[in-house]
């Protein structure tokens, strides 16, 4: 049977919320992911190497590995990227766009001279397959989306940990989710989408009836449905900054779970790195972040939370060269508390761009109401203009599971759609069946009562279409293109000695940066975690220092041309035995012999 | 026979005397006993010794003491915990358990002595003393005496002062110059010691010699009588090895183990020797593992020098207070062992001293739900304990002394031979100087005359607090007959001792497993069963939802304070037996009468 037929009929099965003929995103098992790492470092041996994250197996006993890119010698201080896909789990596509990545910078380098450019200046490490044992559930059977890895807590108390595990309890081979009736409940059906469960608002007059839980027995018997998996440690909770302790998600203790303890290693291991590009649940650009003053003090000894002002800024200027290269998505779900990008940006001073690149669209018309649709008529480029301005206006709002009034329709109408039901218009209108099981009432084996089990399938809300995929990627591509040249870069645009008579030379220097992006940014700066440009001048023993220092560390430089001046008097030798040194981990080295003017 | 003959007979023959008049039980009476292990404490031993020490009492006292190895430093020396417990009445993991350990900064030794004397006195003592074979049946200790063994043997072995070498050996870059340990301090001299250095600089100078003493110095500051100083003070012995014209400002590692513990943790910018993330060494990482394997742990003591101090978290003003009722508890033994360790003040860490973010006590409490304290062992003070013929008392926040106080006592009672001598030194970038002052074992750990009575007093503060570890019985049954075969059963849980069976802490952030409260029997059918919160009125009561049989309770049973069930059971069964279960305390157990 033909390929696309065949996986036709697999969605049709509803066993996989979306087929995986991608050609630029596939999914891949952890096999695939290591064996196409292995295939383009064999490939391209003069490009491209496989390197170890950590030494740690993950919990499951999975080895965590990058792909390391670069053209030619790589200097001392040479600026890297890293690339981090799939730390979250979920999002297993992810992985595949990253190797994509990969797979065009080896092979464009010859012939793309934006790659050249990138690849001779620029190392770029993929982390592809961050979060192995998570990603794996995307293969198992019963499908389950899975973000929890590591250690298990006894969520109910009972002096048992992880007997009471979510389970496929209707056999369709998908474990949902269920309604359970209870008087204590806080869901509801959405009146404007009886499928769509939202939370009951009181000051809405609603109440709510049921208990949303994943699908699941009673096994513990104690009237409650799954309400202690076997695990609970989320592997992108388990990060210093922002670590909330004692939370079943954050594990024992920060980096006690193997994948955070790798991936923090490899950064630090890997000082090159300058610049961190995630592919998760977080996006920097949905939303403005929280901010603060630059210099806001701290607080009992703790820094306020929220980004730099000044940091911020340069981020939403990424954020617009971001948005005329690749496709603009919706709001991010969630907050950074105990993540990996949080620690990079806040404790080791990186520049970070995190992008979730794909979510269910929340603005697709009613398919129902074409006269009130005016969307629908607008041609296509004024629809995304118009999905942009709405993509604004929704990063204003805080709220992701209330009613939110929809300002096209009339006061008496039918009531605002819930996020939930937005989403359910989507896959309404792409027919999108598998990614929604509907709501299918039966007496729970255990509980004794009837609830409903369905909604959203397993992967279905963070799993883009295949055909959606491969433009995503492309767009992605073209952004990580650009980034390189953003990344700061220290050298010396002038290094002139001046002859002042009796054997005494004035030797001055400029630093210079000439990128988008300063030395470090606010969030470095107060982190100490940058190390700074050491400047040194080397004389013969002979010579004698009048003035100056022989080595200045410079931690402040600007970016977009912000020069520095360094100025010595040397006596004793001639310039072209003296150079001026500047040596960075990150942001490049320079061996410059003064220049007699 | 008379009873008073018996008696007497029966006094003689308790106490067998072995050979030469030396009875067990050592020390607390010194005369007619002898250790079975000699272990001189009045010096401080190298890595291999403190552990050969404790060999020695393995091999002396079999089965009550074993060892395992946890871990290894950074540089591969073995990280050892030694469990101590009589084998006979229990696993170690069976019953509630103290942490002692000692010597996480490489330079604050005597910790390591202390957690080993701790060890040593309560073996010497079982077979003779009521109080020490009670805590050896009824309870464990885990000695770790060195949380940092390599720091330790630098400190010893190597040329330090009083302060160097607390930190762990990894090379890291202190001065942000990219390099590694380039640049730390020198012994010039070549004396195994690193002391001071001062340059004479008639009328430039910030100090002056102390007319009375020349081998101190006074600061002369700014004045209106122009009198300027000679002398100026240059640091410790060093030269600028890395020509960044700094001295000693990247010395071998440059870190904080005791920064490194996962509670209330925060980077280096916030807490200076942190690291980059939390338990990144590996000497913290596997004592945290351990910890963490040992739910049985209700008690924590860590040995730190100097300055007199009790120490409790929270370590940092952000955290907030802690739960009134571990306060309490805190507030009992820290106010006991004020008592007992004179000069020793019972403080809160961010309050009273300074803030500690990821302090390991801070970790066991805030993160474990452990009553901890940290001892900062050896207060100047206690050179001259009687204020009243002290002419010059000059003691700061730390219990050191004048330098007129340290030079008395150096002189009189070791004969000098703490300091050295300020001797003449040609320096590449000073010129020529002078090089002296005190010894590395000289202000931050007590002359050798004094150790003992420390470590004796800091020990016995451990067993203090051991003995106070949760200890449940069961009492008070009674049945009630109800009517139609219904019978309520009552049973009061008791805590006999100070700590908690869960913390406040532990209760209210979830760590751990709730205690059980059960109760089982042929015959016997549980209706129902739950916790009373009356004494008068049974009626009320928490009334468990499910699982009857088996009661959980979050919040334990209080110290020194009680919990009270009552089941509703039927059937025929006679008998039942009640029991209490949970981390910190040995299981409990009493056979009741149901009918």
């Amino acid at each position: 049977m033909p390929i696309a037929l065949l996986l036709a009929a697999i969605a049709v099965a509803g066993t996989n919320p979306a087929p995986d003929d991608s050609a630029r995103a596939p999914l891949l098992e952890d096999h695939d992911v290591q064996v196409a790492m292995a295939r383009l470092a064999t490939e391209h041996k003069d490009l491209v190497s496989v390197v170890p994250v950590g030494a740690l197996p993950s919990r499951g006993g999975r080895k965590i590995e990058a792909l390391r890119i670069a053209a030619g010698a790589i200097t001392p201080g040479r600026p890297a990227i890293l690339v981090v896909a799939d730390i979250d789990g979920p999002r297993v596509w992810t992985s595949g766009l990253a190797l994509d990545h990969a797979r065009h910078l080896a092979e464009g380098y010859a012939s793309d001279p934006r790659t050249k450019q990138l690849l001779d200046t620029t190392t770029v490490y993929v982390i592809a397959r961050a979060n192995p044992d998570a990603a794996q559930a995307r293969f198992a059977k019963p499908l389950r989306e899975v973000e929890a890895t590591g250690t298990g807590v006894d969520n109910d108390r009972d002096g048992r940990t992880g007997e009471d595990p979510p389970s496929d309890v209707d056999g369709d081979g998908l474990v949902t989710w269920m309604r359970v009736p209870d008087p204590e409940g806080e869901w509801m059906a959405d009146p404007a989408d009886p499928r769509a469960t939202i939370r009951a608002d009181r000051k809405k007059g609603q109440h709510g009836v049921w208990k949303l839980v994943p699908e699941g027995r009673d096994s513990d018997k104690d009237k409650q449905a799954s309400e202690d998996p076997e695990l609970d440690a989320v592997v992108n909770r388990n990060f210093p900054q922002g670590w909330k302790e004692h939370a079943p998600e954050s594990g024992q203790f920060a980096t006690d779970e193997p994948e955070a303890r790798d991936l923090c290693d490899f950064v630090l291991d890997h000082k090159d790195i300058a610049l961190v590009l995630t592919y998760g649940a977080l996006d920097d650009f949905a939303d403005k972040p929280k901010t603060v003053k630059d210099d806001a003090p701290a607080v009992k000894r703790i820094p306020p939370e929220g980004m730099p002002e000044s940091d911020a800024a340069l981020l939403e200027e990424i954020g617009r060269s971001y948005k005329k290269v690749a496709k603009s998505h919706a709001k991010s779900e969630g907050d950074d508390h105990g993540t990996f990008q949080s620690w990079c940006r806040t404790q080791r001073g990186l520049w970070c761009v995190n992008l979730e690149l794909w979510s269910i669209p929340l603005d697709t018309p009613d398919a129902k109401a074409p006269e009130e649709a005016k969307p629908d008529e607008k041609k296509p480029e004024e629809a995304k203009a118009e999905e942009k301005k709405s993509e604004e206006k929704k990063a204003d709002e805080k709220k992701s599971e209330e009613k939110k009034a929809d300002e096209k329709k009339k006061p008496d109408d039918k009531p605002a759609l819930s996020d939930e039901a937005k989403r359910l218009r989507w896959v309404d209108a792409k027919s999108e069946t598998a990614r929604f099981v509907p709501w299918k009432k039966m007496k729970h084996p255990d509980l004794g009562i009837e609830v409903e089990i369905g909604g959203w399938a397993p992967f279905a809300t963070v799993e883009p279409p295949p055909k959606e995929r491969d433009e995503i990627a492309a767009g992605e591509l073209e952004f990580l293109l650009g980034l390189g040249d953003l990344l700061p870069r220290v050298r010396v645009a002038d290094c002139t000695a001046k002859d002042l008579g009796g054997g005494v030379w004035e030797i001055q220097a400029w630093l210079a940066n000439d990128a988008f992006l300063p030395f470090q940014s606010v969030a470095g700066k107060r982190s100490t975690s940058v190390r700074p440009a050491r400047v040194s001048i080397s004389l013969p023993k002979e010579a004698q220092l009048l003035a100056g220092e022989r080595q200045e560390l410079v931690a402040d430089l600007a970016g977009s041309g912000a020069r520095k001046k360094l100025r010595w008097l040397v006596h004793g030798a001639p310039p072209s035995a003296l150079a001026v040194e500047v040596d960075t981990d990150r942001s490049g080295t320079a061996h410059v012999v003064p220049e007699v003017k | 026979m008379s009873p008073l003959l018996a008696a007497l007979l029966l006094l003689q023959s308790a106490a067998p005397k072995p050979a030469g008049g030396q009875e067990p039980g050592f020390p607390g009476s010194p005369v007619n006993h002898r250790p079975k292990v000699e272990i001189p404490w009045n010096r401080f031993y190298d890595v291999a010794e403190v552990y050969a020490h404790l060999d020695r009492l393995e091999a002396a006292f079999p089965g009550f003491i074993r060892h395992e190895v946890i871990g290894q430093s950074f540089e591969k020396r073995e990280m050892r915990v030694y469990t101590i417990t009589n084998p006979a009445t229990g696993k170690d993991t069976e019953k509630p358990a103290m942490w002692i350990d000692g010597n996480v900064h490489g330079n604050e030794v005597q910790g390591a002595e202390a957690a080993m004397y701790a060890a040593w006195y309560l073996l010497e003592n079982y077979a003779s003393n009521p109080d020490a074979k009670d805590l050896l049946d009824g309870s464990a200790l885990y000695v770790l005496p060195m949380q940092n063994p390599d720091g330790r043997a630098h400190w010893i072995e190597d040329a330090n002062d009083p302060h160097s070498s607390r930190t762990g050996y990894i090379p890291t870059d202190d001065d942000g110059d990219g390099r590694l340990d380039e640049d730390g301090p020198d012994d010039l001299d070549g004396d195994g010691e690193i002391t001071q250095m001062r340059k004479y600089v008639p009328g430039h100078g910030t100090h002056r010699l102390d007319p009375d003493d020349p081998r101190m110095l006074v600061p002369v500051p700014p004045n209106d009588k122009g009198i300027r100083g000679d002398w100026i003070l240059l640091g410790e012995e060093g030269i600028d090895n890395d020509g960044d014209g700094l001295v000693n400002e990247d010395s071998k590692g440059g870190y904080d183990m005791n920064r490194a513990w996962p509670s209330s943790w925060e980077p280096e910018n916030i807490q200076g020797g942190a690291g980059p993330y939390p338990l990144r060494w590996p000497e913290s990482l596997c004592i945290a593992r351990f910890v963490l394997a040992h739910p049985n742990i209700a008690a924590v003591q860590s040995f730190h020098n100097s300055g007199g101090m009790i120490l409790r978290g929270p370590g940092a003003e952000a955290f907030g207070e802690y739960p009134a009722s571990d306060v309490r508890a805190y507030d009992e033994l820290g106010r006991d062992g004020e008592r007992m360790l004179p000069f020793y003040r019972y403080m809160v860490i961010w309050k009273d001293l300074y803030t500690v973010f990821g302090g390991f006590v801070t970790w066991t409490y805030e993160g474990l739900g452990i009553l901890s304290f940290t001892n900062e062992l050896w207060s100047g003070e206690e050179y001259f304990p009687d204020e009243s013929k002290n002419p010059n008392p000059g003691r700061n926040f730390f219990g050191t002394n004048s330098q007129e106080q340290k030079h008395f006592f150096d002189d009189k009672l070791l004969l000098g031979a703490g300091f050295v001598p300020w001797h003449p030194f040609d320096h590449p970038l000073y010129g020529k100087i002078e090089i002296g002052g005190y010894r590395k074992d000289v202000g931050r750990v007590p002359p050798s005359f004094l150790i003992e009575g420390m470590i004796h007093r800091n020990a016995l503060f451990c067993i203090r607090h051991a003995k106070e570890m949760p200890l449940v019985a069961i009492e008070e049954p009674t049945v009630t007959d109800l009517g139609d075969g219904v019978r309520a059963i009552d049973v009061v849980f008791r805590n006999k001792h100070l700590i908690p069976t869960r913390t406040g802490r532990a209760a209210q952030e979830k760590v751990g497993e709730p205690d059980a409260y059960t109760i089982s029997g042929r015959g016997v059918e549980v209706l129902a069963g739950g916790f009373r919160s009356d004494l008068w009125l049974p009626e009320k009561m928490v009334l468990a939802e499910r699982d009857p049989a088996r009661l959980l309770r979050e919040e334990g049973i209080p110290g020194r304070g009680e919990v009270r069930v009552r089941w509703f059971v039927r059937g025929e069964g006679q008998e039942a037996t009640v029991g209490w279960t949970g981390e910190k305390g040995r299981d409990a157990s009493l056979k009741v009468r149901v009918r």
